[in-house]
Parts: structure tokens; C-alpha cells; sequence
């Protein structure tokens, strides 16, 4: 009897640091890879990295040489129409879920705005690639264009990537707002339209700026939506309905290319897209985390 | 909330009398933010719409054989999904498995075995992961982990394992293992990010219950902590799920690119999404385009499914707390 | 002013010839810097109720966690001093808190089922963690739960969820669950607080009768539950916010009706705390 007890005791003091073992293992495991990416980003970015990454275009394909110039702007073109289409909408909503959302309609339209968040961003490229590329021939009159492939419709589809992120945000963050807060307002006689947009809102800009940042953040780096909407662009081009070329593109290009200087530009180019969406995540984080605590 | 009274109230402090004028700007302001949400409707609506409307072709030729037709033939014109459809199964269910396993046991140690000086850190570092971009993962899938498993992961695991099913050679940089271990890693954070807030969740009155009855931590974690927290966990581990399966770029780097039906851990492949990427831009007929198209509908259908099954658990563990999103 | 602790009589006033179960030697616990109880010395008899009261914040929750090492489960906390259980150091190295726990047993504030078990795999979990199975294991159930006065209440439902119980029967059911483990000592922190009267009285009778085969320390807020249902009294403090001591330990009946020092008549007259 007692050398049943302590043989049972040995074998769950056993099982016991077995399963610590491996907890521990998985806690270490977890940062391995990310370990592993950032070390080689820095080994084989960072010898890469030369100025005329950013000075020069592309080159002739096969030819040593050039930069991605024309694809860092065309990023940074893409992330400005993204906003400009998709924050007035995306923050509008997210007023809406926390001020007037409080209803049956308002729960459906906060699920569907977090499935929107689930859609992958493959499955957006094409569902804008039907809608925009395909009638894009429609519109040549206005635009003055007459190419399918356009910045413009690469801008949708990151603006469809930021919506449900930048909703969510701006909602939750409304919801931080003080509840008195509003009701000072409405005590001086401030109909509730006005309270939104003079007091709520401003108090919670901050929140809703992080939101906004992070937001960047994950659609600077997305390439598949862009695959068949900016198309990508072997020559310097802004032009809003023309093709564009951006870095996660030209990354994805050059990754299966021949080259050993495609290659070198691909670990070059994301070291410095990882840069750049590791200010803008960090960054953001930070500033979020300082308001929560 | 209780808000929509307090106005009206006001109102009608500031305007005795004058009850039923209420300012116009009032709806137009609310009319905007409506339309704004309904526009979320509208998007989701059309996505289906449009996806449907231009696979039509393909939907009406090959009908639901595509779902478990092998036959891919653009210049013959004659499409089947399965090969794509067994790929994204493959991968993302695997790489469920390894995510949820790891992932779990990671938040764990976040939460029962981490003093705040390794937690904050580590939890810190599973989020950058979050961040970093999908092509940058395949890039490095390309020219470190492929290599990798050609040379020395490969070769040892059919040296030790080739009497497992599915497990025969010869080991490619490219192919499934390869896009399953990147799939693993990349959903990673999703899962630790939720598991850790479930489990940090479980109240320390279950957790001191079991100890005082002399549970080891392990057995804490079995009877106290796991139980309490399973569905949080589950939602998690869905919503991984639903990221492998949509994960595009990264995959098409990595998986080899071929449109027969995997038989190996390391044969190449193809997964709905990646086919889609690399195939799109390629299109040799219409019907080759509705038939990608058709792929996309499908993906859109699966996820829409898996992620509406993880929010609606994740919600009900987490109901009434507003920091989900962002945390 | 200098605090004189006063030693507790080596047994139970009512009985001279119980023997000791517990005993705490210059007990100190610390919470990071902080000490939550300073400098204990107490003995505590078998088959004996002893209650601990004294106003929130004097460390009576602390010292009880001492008893079965539940205190270091917070993080940063320690101990200094000694506790022997039935004569063994609990603090001695190679000693296992989780040993410790099986002959120590706790029964918390709020009653703490596990909300995914049955009431049955409730009671059970602690016997089969310590290897009991089958009718062995079903033995032990039955008679924890019978001993805890919950048997007839819910034998036709011992498959059901323990959560659909009411809080005085979910209190007992964790009772039952501590026993189930065959410990020596049975700790109950305020266990009656989140309970109504007539499931308070239920406890207090449960109490008594497992007094008979085991130590029964219990920490209360309550100085009426105190005075009816314990044989020991002790009387803790914290004055100069470095951590409670003991002020005074005696019979219950002499420390609610003559107590020694005036800090205890104070407070068990209700003039503060």
C-alpha cells in the first residue's frame, strides 16, 4: 500500500516535469523562428542594403544593378489612397457600432465587419480585380486611361484590408470614452451629433490614430491583394489609373527570380519593409499601450 | 447604452414645447455613419455576388464534379479543384495541429510558468511575428528554411520515418513540410495571442482549488486550467485555422507549385490560394479564369465558415470585454 | 509599544490530553518586502476547531495559507520561521508542497467547483489524483460525500454538472472533495462568507463533526460563528502595519468572555475592527 502511494507519487512528480519540459520547450520554441527571420534579415539585408536601392529603379531584367526606387513609392502611393478611401468609411462605421450600435442590426454589422476581417486577402485581390479591373475599360472616359491595371484599384483592395481593422478600433476605442463624458456634454444642452464629433471623438483620436497606424502597418506589407489590381511596374509610375509597383511585389518577384542581385534586393527590400512595418507596429503598440495603462 | 435618452431630453430643456423638433443634422449625421456600416453589408454582398457571377462559367460547366475532380488542364480547358483543395486541407489542418500544440504550450508558459521579466519580452516577440509581412515569411522560406530541409531536416526525417504513411522521398526545398512548418509559424501569434488572454483568464479560485487538493502544476493545468479555458482555446485555434487556409504568398513560395494531389509530406503541391496567385496572372482561356475564380469562391465560402464558428466562440468566452481586438 | 506573544497552551483547554497537530514556530510571511504575519507561535490540537479572527488586513487568510503552502503560490511570496504538521517540518527542504497539500486541506471564501466536472468527478479528482480507482475510488466519493451531508441531496444527480448546485451545497461538495483526500488538517478561509444563514448553520454543524477526526482551523470575519463554533480562539493584529501577530490564544469560551488582553476585549466587544 505504501509502495503503491509513492511509486504513484514518483510517476506524477515524473509526468510533472516531463509536461514542464515540454511548456518550457514551447515557450522557447515560439521565438526561434522569429529569431531565426530578424537574423537573417540582418545577415543577408543589411550587407545589401546600398543606396541605390532607393535611388534607382529597376534595371534591365538580368543586368546588375538598380533599385527599387519606383517600388518604395509606389508603397507609399498605395498606403495613401488606401487611407484616402478607406478611413472616411472605416471610421465612420466604427462610429456608427459604438454610438448607434447598440441594436440587433448593429450586432449583424459588427459580425460581418469581423468577417470582412477574416476574408483573405487573395480572395479581396480577385473580388476587386472583378469589380474595378474588369470595368475599368468603363470608366476610361473620366480617367483618362485607358489601362485595367491601375494604383487605383490596388488602393481599394488595401482599403478593404484596413476597413474592418480600423472600425474595430475606432469602435472600441469610442467605447473607452467615459460615459459622463458624454453626458456632460449633452447636460450643456449639445445635441448628441455634435457631442460625437466635438468631444467623443477628440477624446479618443489618439486610440483611433494607433488603430490607424497598426492598420498601415499590415497592408504595407500585403502583397497577394495587389497581384492582379496594381500589377506591379518595371518602370517609375505614381499615376493613380496606371499599374504600380510596390515592395511586397517586387519582393515576391524577385524571391523566384534567377538572379543572385534579385536575390540580394529581395533580402534588401524586406529588411527594409520589415523596418518599416516594425516602426509602425511597434510604434503604435506603444503609444496604445501607454494610453491602456 | 442608455445614451439616445439624454439628448432628447436636452433637447427639450433647451427648447420647452418643441418636443418633436429635433435637429436635422442630427440624421444627417447619423444617416452618414449608418451608410458607412451598411457599406460593410454591401461589400460582403458583392464580394459573393461577383465572385459568383464571373466562376458562372466554370460553376455551370463542371458543376460540383470540380470539388473532387483531379483533371487541371488549361490548354485543354478542363478544370478540378481537388489537388488545390486537398493541399489547403493538408497544410492548414497540419499546421493547425503543430500551431495549437505549440502555441498552447506556449501560453502557457507565458502565463503559469514565466517570471514578468521573460514574459513581457516573449509575449512582445510572438507579437512582432504578427507583424511581419507574408512575403518576407516565403522569401525566407525560399533561401533558409527550404534549404534547410532539403539538406538536413529531409534526409533525417526519411532516414528515421519513411515506414510512416505519407512520408517518401526525395526531400525538395519545396512542398508540403515546407509550407505546413511556414504555415505553423506564421499563425503562431493569432493562437498564443488569444490562448495566453484565455488562460490568464481562468480564475485563480479553480486554479488554488486543485493545488489544494495537492496537484502537481501539470495537473493543475490538466484539471483546472485547460477544462475551464477549452473553448477560448478552440476559438483560437479556429481562427489559426482560418488564417492558414486564407495565407497566400508565403505558400506559393514555398509549396512547389504542382497541380497533382500530394501523396508525401514532401511532395510539391498547391493550395487554393497560392494556385490563385500564381496561376491568375497567367490565364490561357476564360473559362481557366472563371475556374480560378471559382477556387476564390470556394475560399471565400470555407473561410467565411471557419471564421464565423471561431468569432462566435471567441465571443462568448470573452462577451462584455471590449479589448479582444487589440490586445 | 512592544507586542508580548503570548505562547498558546500546548492543548485544547478542554482537553488536556489532546495532542498537538500543528505548529507554527516563529512564523513569518512575506509578501515581496512586506511581511503579512510577523513572528508566529502557535500550537494547534487535533480534533479540536480552532477559528482565527482579528479585523481585515491582520493576516489571518495569510497564516492559514501558511499551513499548507498555499501562501507561496503568489508570486514573490516566502516564508520564514517553521510549521510542523503532525510533527514534520512542511517546510524542510525536499519537502513537496503538493505532499504537503494532500495531508493540509483547504476549503476557500467562495465555494470553487470545477465548472466542467460533474458533482462526482468533483469529489473524486483528489483521491484519483492520489491513485485511487474503481470501487475504491467510488468508496471514497460516497462516503466524502456522505460525511459532508450532501449524499442524499444529490445522489440521483451525481452526473450533473457541479455548478447547477446552490452555494451551500457547492461549499459542501468542495468539503467533500477536501476530505475525499484523507487529510490530517482541514483549513477553511471565512468559508460561510458568501453563504446564507441556513447554509452557514449546515457548515458550522459539518464542522464540529469533522472535528472529530481531523484539525479544524478556520478563519472568520465573524465573531458570533467564532464564539459558537470553535473549541480555540486566537486573536491576530496588525498595528504597526509590519504584519500581524498573535495577541492572544485561549479557550473560546474565556477569550469572548475574559479575555487577557485589552486589545481582544476591544475587539471581541465589538469596539473596533
Amino acid at each position: 500500500m505504501i509502495a503503491t502511494a509513492a511509486r504513484n507519487r514518483r510517476r506524477r512528480k515524473t509526468i510533472d516535469s516531463i509536461a514542464s519540459g515540454a511548456i518550457v520547450a514551447a515557450g522557447v520554441g515560439v521565438i526561434v523562428p522569429l529569431v531565426a527571420i530578424l537574423g537573417f534579415l540582418l545577415f543577408r539585408g543589411l550587407p545589401a542594403l546600398h543606396l541605390d536601392l532607393f535611388t534607382k529603379n529597376p534595371g534591365p531584367t538580368g543586368v546588375d544593378g538598380g533599385g527599387v526606387k519606383s517600388a518604395i513609392a509606389g508603397t507609399l502611393v498605395l498606403l495613401g489612397l488606401s487611407l484616402v478611401m478607406g478611413l472616411p468609411v472605416a471610421i465612420a462605421t466604427g462610429v456608427y457600432l459604438a454610438e448607434y450600435g447598440r441594436t440587433r442590426i448593429g450586432f449583424v454589422i459588427r459580425f460581418l465587419v469581423d468577417v470582412l476581417a477574416g476574408v483573405p486577402s487573395i480572395t479581396i485581390g480577385i473580388f476587386v480585380y472583378t469589380l474595378v479591373v474588369l470595368n475599368m475599360g468603363k470608366l476610361s472616359s473620366i480617367t483618362g486611361s485607358d489601362q485595367k491595371y491601375t494604383a487605383f484599384a490596388g488602393g481599394i483592395a488595401l482599403a478593404l484590408i484596413m476597413l474592418p481593422i480600423v472600425s474595430r478600433i475606432t469602435e472600441e476605442m469610442l467605447l473607452l470614452v467615459p460615459q459622463v463624458t458624454r453626458e456632460a456634454s449633452y447636460a450643456l444642452g449639445v445635441p448628441k451629433w455634435k457631442t460625437i464629433t466635438t468631444v467623443v471623438l477628440p477624446a479618443a483620436s489618439s486610440g483611433i490614430m494607433t488603430g490607424i497606424v497598426l492598420a498601415m502597418a499590415r497592408v504595407a506589407g500585403e502583397a497577394a491583394p495587389l497581384l492582379f489590381t496594381a500589377l506591379g511596374n518595371n518602370f517609375y509610375s505614381t499615376g493613380v489609373f496606371r499599374p504600380i509597383d510596390a515592395l511586397p511585389l517586387r519582393i515576391f518577384t524577385y524571391a523566384t527570380g534567377p538572379f543572385a542581385y534579385q536575390h540580394d534586393q529581395a533580402w534588401a527590400s524586406s529588411f527594409v519593409l520589415v523596418m518599416m512595418v516594425l516602426v509602425l507596429s511597434i510604434g503604435g503598440r506603444l503609444v496604445l499601450q501607454r494610453r491602456g495603462g | 447604452m442608455q445614451v439616445t435618452e439624454t439628448p432628447a431630453r436636452a433637447d427639450f430643456q433647451r427648447s420647452p414645447g418643441l418636443l418633436s423638433r429635433i435637429d436635422p443634422r442630427e440624421n444627417i449625421f447619423r444617416g452618414i455613419v449608418t451608410l458607412a456600416a451598411l457599406a460593410v453589408v454591401l461589400i460582403i454582398v458583392l464580394m459573393i455576388y461577383e465572385l459568383t457571377h464571373e466562376a458562372w462559367p466554370a460553376i455551370t460547366k463542371f458543376g460540383p464534379r470540380f470539388l473532387w475532380s483531379t483533371d487541371w488542364n488549361p490548354p485543354k480547358a478542363r478544370f478540378g479543384a481537388l489537388p488545390f483543395i486537398a493541399g489547403t486541407l493538408i497544410t492548414s489542418l497540419l499546421a493547425l495541429i503543430f500551431g495549437t500544440v505549440i502555441g498552447v504550450g506556449a501560453s502557457l508558459f507565458l502565463v503559469e510558468f514565466a517570471p514578468p521579466w521573460v514574459r513581457v519580452p516573449v509575449s512582445y516577440m510572438v507579437e512582432l511575428l504578427a507583424a511581419i509581412p507574408s512575403v518576407v515569411y516565403g522569401l525566407w522560406g525560399v533561401f533558409v528554411l527550404g534549404p534547410w530541409i532539403q539538406k538536413t531536416a529531409g534526409p533525417f526525417i526519411l532516414d528515421y520515418f519513411s515506414w510512416m504513411p505519407f512520408v517518401h522521398g526525395p526531400a525538395l526545398s519545396v512542398g508540403i513540410l515546407s509550407a505546413v512548418l511556414i504555415l505553423t509559424i506564421m499563425i503562431l501569434p493569432t493562437i498564443v495571442a488569444i490562448s495566453r488572454d484565455v488562460i490568464a483568464a481562468v480564475p485563480r479560485s479553480q486554479r488554488e482549488g486543485i493545488l489544494a487538493l495537492g496537484a502537481t502544476r501539470w495537473e493543475m493545468i490538466r484539471i483546472a486550467v485547460l477544462p475551464y479555458a477549452r473553448s477560448g482555446v478552440l476559438g483560437a485555434a479556429i481562427l489559426g485555422l482560418a488564417r492558414a487556409i486564407g495565407e497566400t504568398l508565403a505558400v506559393a513560395l514555398v509549396i512547389g507549385n504542382s497541380t497533382n494531389v500530394p501523396d508525401s509530406i514532401f511532395s510539391p503541391a498547391y493550395t487554393m490560394a497560392s494556385v490563385i496567385a500564381n496561376q491568375f496572372r497567367e490565364i490561357e482561356n476564360d473559362t481557366h479564369e472563371a475556374a480560378l475564380i471559382y477556387i476564390g469562391l470556394l475560399l471565400l465560402i470555407i473561410t467565411l465558415i471557419v471564421n464565423a464558428i471561431a468569432r462566435a466562440l471567441v465571443w462568448r468566452v470573452t462577451r462584455g470585454q471590449i479589448t479582444t481586438v487589440i490586445e | 509599544m512592544t507586542l508580548d506573544v503570548q505562547r498558546a497552551p500546548i492543548a485544547a483547554p478542554t482537553d488536556a490530553a489532546r495532542r498537538l497537530s500543528v505548529q507554527a514556530i516563529n512564523l513569518t510571511a512575506w509578501y515581496g518586502e512586506t511581511a503579512g504575519v510577523r513572528d508566529i507561535s502557535l500550537d494547534i490540537a487535533a480534533n479540536t476547531i480552532t477559528a482565527i479572527i482579528g479585523p481585515s488586513g491582520c493576516g489571518k487568510s495569510t497564516l492559514l495559507r501558511c499551513i499548507n503552502r498555499m501562501h507561496e503560490v503568489v508570486k514573490s511570496a516566502r516564508v520564514e520561521g517553521r510549521v510542523l504538521v503532525e510533527g514534520d517540518d512542511i517546510y524542510a527542504s525536499g519537502v513537496d508542497a503538493a505532499d504537503v497539500r494532500q495531508r493540509v486541506g483547504m476549503v476557500f471564501q467562495r465555494p470553487n467547483p470545477f465548472p466542467t466536472m460533474s458533482i462526482w468527478d468533483n469529489v473524486g479528482v483528489g483521491a484519483k489524483l492520489m491513485g485511487a480507482r474503481g470501487a475504491e475510488l467510488s468508496d471514497i466519493s460516497e462516503t466524502a460525500l456522505k460525511r459532508a451531508g450532501l449524499w442524499d441531496e444529490v445522489r440521483d444527480k451525481l452526473r450533473t454538472p457541479a455548478i447547477a448546485l446552490s452555494g451551500g451545497q457547492q461549499q459542501r461538495l468542495c468539503i467533500a472533495r477536501c476530505i475525499a483526500v484523507g487529510p490530517d488538517v482541514i483549513l477553511m478561509d471565512e468559508p460561510c462568507s458568501a453563504l446564507d444563514p441556513r447554509s452557514t448553520h449546515l457548515i458550522e454543524d459539518l464542522m464540529r463533526e469533522l472535528s472529530r477526526d481531523h484539525a479544524v482551523v478556520i478563519v472568520t470575519h465573524n465573531m458570533h460563528q467564532a464564539a459558537r463554533a470553535s473549541d480555540v480562539t486566537a486573536f491576530m493584529l496588525s498595528e504597526d502595519g509590519r504584519g500581524g501577530r498573535l495577541v492572544e490564544v485561549g479557550a473560546s469560551n474565556r477569550i469572548f468572555t475574559t479575555p487577557s488582553d485589552r486589545r481582544t476585549e476591544a475587539y471581541v466587544t465589538g469596539r473596533f475592527g
